[in-house]
């Protein structure tokens, strides 16, 4: 039989069992020793006094005529019968007068008179090395007289120590005997125990279930141990099954996963190319809207150098307003075009953002400049705010201006009672740039729509002196190239905001 | 003063001397007396050996009485009649002792005699086929008698005619044998 590999880590139930059977029988045969001990102890004691009582009556009846009729020498003689008892070491007899009548053996310490005497029989312990008996002497139903008989215990006590001996080597003898039985069993018991620790620890150290344990040979017979090894092979042929159905599943997740990148691969590409479809499409439609617009300016151009040519040929008033209108119609013309040009240079990128340091002061002032005329036109209110001391940022002038006339201008347009006003705050390392009005304010359902191209909520007229309602599509596209966003805050009847944040410069600019 | 002084002192010895005569005479006197051994009467201790015989002694089953042991003293003096009424009606073997001055044909399992001459009266009489004789002369034992009691100075001793016992179907226990001084077959 291979040896299993060995465990340092849990105790061996083999020595455990033993050490039980061990203890169990120190125990019991302890036991029994001590209890057989006594006994013995007991039953000597008894036969020792029942040897002296029937000794002792033995040579009262002897004596009796002796005691009856005070004869000294007969009494002698009697006394001897006692030599044949050799734990005896000395007699006496006394009629019922009391005085010592003979005496047998060694007479020293027999007493001498016993009239004060009581009767008793022999009384020892293991310690004693001698005992005493006082009996009387009955003839015919009645005391004649008294004997008195001094044992010796020590052939006694040899014999029962000798004994005690001999039991307690049986005993010990008995105890190596079951400790070799029990090391015996105790291995058959043990050893399938063993082998299935065994096999359980190489599963778990290989992690391989599709090892078994083998019913041990040594196993007696059906017991909880072959229920075990059963039960553990039943347990690790499950976890088998379910591994194999574990990896089947993970298989066809992965096939699937793969199925559906692949299908997700084909959709991105799609979607790839339509985007860049779409884009070289704006693109293209953007470059188309430079080009037209800008040759659309020669006819333009044209247009207004025949009308100044008509209008020096002397207009009555009818034809002066006509001119009139016709210079508007033009202007417009100018103006749409001018914006689709600003868009579609956005648009197609032909503006790269030039950063650099501004300073917040000379920019409101110019702005103030460009704008507070038209604001006085409608009686409308124009300041601005920013915090004390020199202010600068970090971002393109020429963009940020254009960005600002935009706004500041939608704000004039769309507020006909009280003002406009440019706040500047510091948001940490950024300045937050906020234009107020208080016009007619952006209902909720346009704010998104607002930065749309076209898209006028306020003037449902057409009214074109408000625009064309391109303004914030421009807005929105400078923000972009600026790094930021335009935010829009804004309730019906009391006014909005746009604001929009931007870097500051670093301190010491 | 010489020769009064000589007289004066001789008879002052002589008195002395007669007083310390006088002493030691009573002192020796009293002195034996305490070391002279107590004896009983002599008739008390009959009676008392003749009880103890009867101890152990052994009667033929159909011989006696089922309760009484009947003792029949044969004898004309008073003190011993006396002295063996004090054994009246004690336990032996499980019967009580009956005594009764000897009587012709009275049933009797103990005789006791005192004299030869009352013994040749009633020796061989009907009615005394298994009594135990017991006697106080000298010379019972060979007359016939079962029991001889010999009193001497150091004590009692008594002789037995195991033969007459015997032939009357009597048994002694062996431990009476042993301290009989004489045992006749």
């Amino acid at each position: 039989m291979p040896q299993l590999p060995g465990n340092s880590r849990y105790g061996s139930i083999r020595s455990k069992l033993f050490l039980l059977v061990l203890l169990v029988s120190a125990i019991a045969l302890t036991i029994s020793m001590v209890g057989g001990a006594l006994l013995e102890w007991n039953k000597q004691q008894e036969q020792v006094r029942q040897s002296l009582v029937t000794t002792a009556r033995a040579a009262g009846i002897a004596a009796s005529a002796a005691l009856a009729f005070h004869d000294r020498k007969a009494a002698g003689d009697a006394l001897r019968i006692l030599q044949a008892q050799t734990m005896i070491e000395a007699a006496a007899l006394y009629p019922l007068e009391g005085y010592r009548l003979a005496t047998y053996g060694d007479s020293g310490g027999l007493p001498d008179n016993v009239s004060k005497l009581s009767e008793h029989l022999p009384d020892f312990t293991p310690w004693s090395a001698a005992t005493t008996l006082f009996q009387p002497v009955v003839l015919d139903g009645s005391a004649i007289g008294h004997l008195y008989l001094r044992a010796s215990l020590l052939d006694y006590r040899r014999t029962y120590l000798l004994h005690a001996a001999l039991m307690i080597g049986a005993n010990l003898l008995g105890l190596l005997l079951a400790a070799g039985l029990a090391m015996r069993f105790i291995d058959r018991i043990v050893k399938p125990v063993r082998e299935l620790a065994g096999t359980s620890r190489q599963v778990r150290a290989s992690g391989n279930f599709s090892l078994r344990a083998v019913p041990s040979e040594a196993n007696l017979g059906r017991d909880e141990i072959s229920e075990l090894v059963d039960s553990f092979n039943a347990m690790l042929a499950e976890i088998e099954r379910r591994e194999r159905d574990l990896t089947s599943y993970h298989k066809l997740l992965e096939s699937r996963v793969l199925e559906r990148t692949a299908s997700l691969h084909t959709a991105n590409r799609e979607l790839q190319l339509a985007k860049e479809a779409a884009e070289a499409a704006t693109l293209a439609k953007s470059r188309f809207l430079a080009a037209a617009s800008h040759d659309l300016r020669q006819p333009i151009q044209a247009i207004n150098l025949f009308k100044e040519a008509l209008d020096k040929t002397g207009l009555n008033g009818e034809q002066t307003r006509i001119s009139h209108f016709l210079s508007r119609a033009i202007l417009n013309l100018g103006e749409l075009l001018d914006a689709l040009l600003d868009i579609s240079k956005l648009d197609t990128g032909a503006v790269a953002p030039q950063p650099g340091v501004l300073g917040v002061h000379k920019l409101f002032s110019d702005i103030d400049a460009e704008f507070s005329l038209l604001a006085a036109a409608k009686s409308l209110r124009f300041k601005f705010s920013f915090p004390p001391g020199a202010t600068a940022l970090f971002t393109d002038g020429a963009l940020l201006q254009g960005l600002l006339r935009n706004l500041i201008g939608n704000a004039i347009k769309y507020t006909e009672r009280g003002g406009v006003l440019v706040a500047l705050r510091r948001r940490g390392d950024q300045a937050l740039i906020q234009v107020w009005d208080t016009g007619i304010g952006i209902a909720p359902e346009h704010r998104a729509m607002i930065f749309d191209e076209y898209f006028q909520a306020g003037n449902p007229e057409r009214d074109k002196a408000k625009g064309l309602g391109l303004g914030l599509a421009i807005a929105r596209r400078l923000a972009t190239l600026l790094n930021t966003e335009i935010v829009c805050h804004s309730r019906p009847g009391k006014g909005s905001v746009f604001e929009f944040r931007l870097p500051l410069a670093p301190n010491g600019q | 003063m010489r020769p009064v002084k000589l007289n004066l002192r001789k008879r002052w010895r002589n008195w002395l001397q007669a007083m310390l005569a006088g002493f030691l005479l009573g002192y020796a006197v009293v002195v034996a007396a305490e070391l002279a051994p107590v004896t009983a009467p002599e008739p008390a201790v009959r009676a008392a050996l003749l009880f103890n015989f009867l101890k152990f002694t052994e009667w033929p089953a159909e011989a006696t009485d089922a309760t009484h042991l009947h003792v029949c003293i044969a004898s004309s003096d008073p003190e011993l009649i006396v002295a063996m009424e004090t054994i009246n009606a004690r336990q032996v073997q499980g019967k009580a002792v009956l005594t009764t001055v000897f009587r012709q044909q009275a049933d009797c399992d103990v005789i006791y005699v005192d004299s030869r001459q009352r013994w040749n009266s009633i020796r061989d009489k009907p009615g005394q086929a298994h009594a135990l004789t017991i006697g106080g002369y000298t010379g019972f034992a060979t007359d016939g008698g079962m029991i001889e009691i010999v009193l001497q100075q150091g004590g009692s001793r008594f002789d037995i005619n195991l033969g007459e016992a015997k032939r009357a179907g009597l048994r002694f226990y062996p431990q009476l044998l042993k301290l009989a001084r004489r045992i006749v077959e």
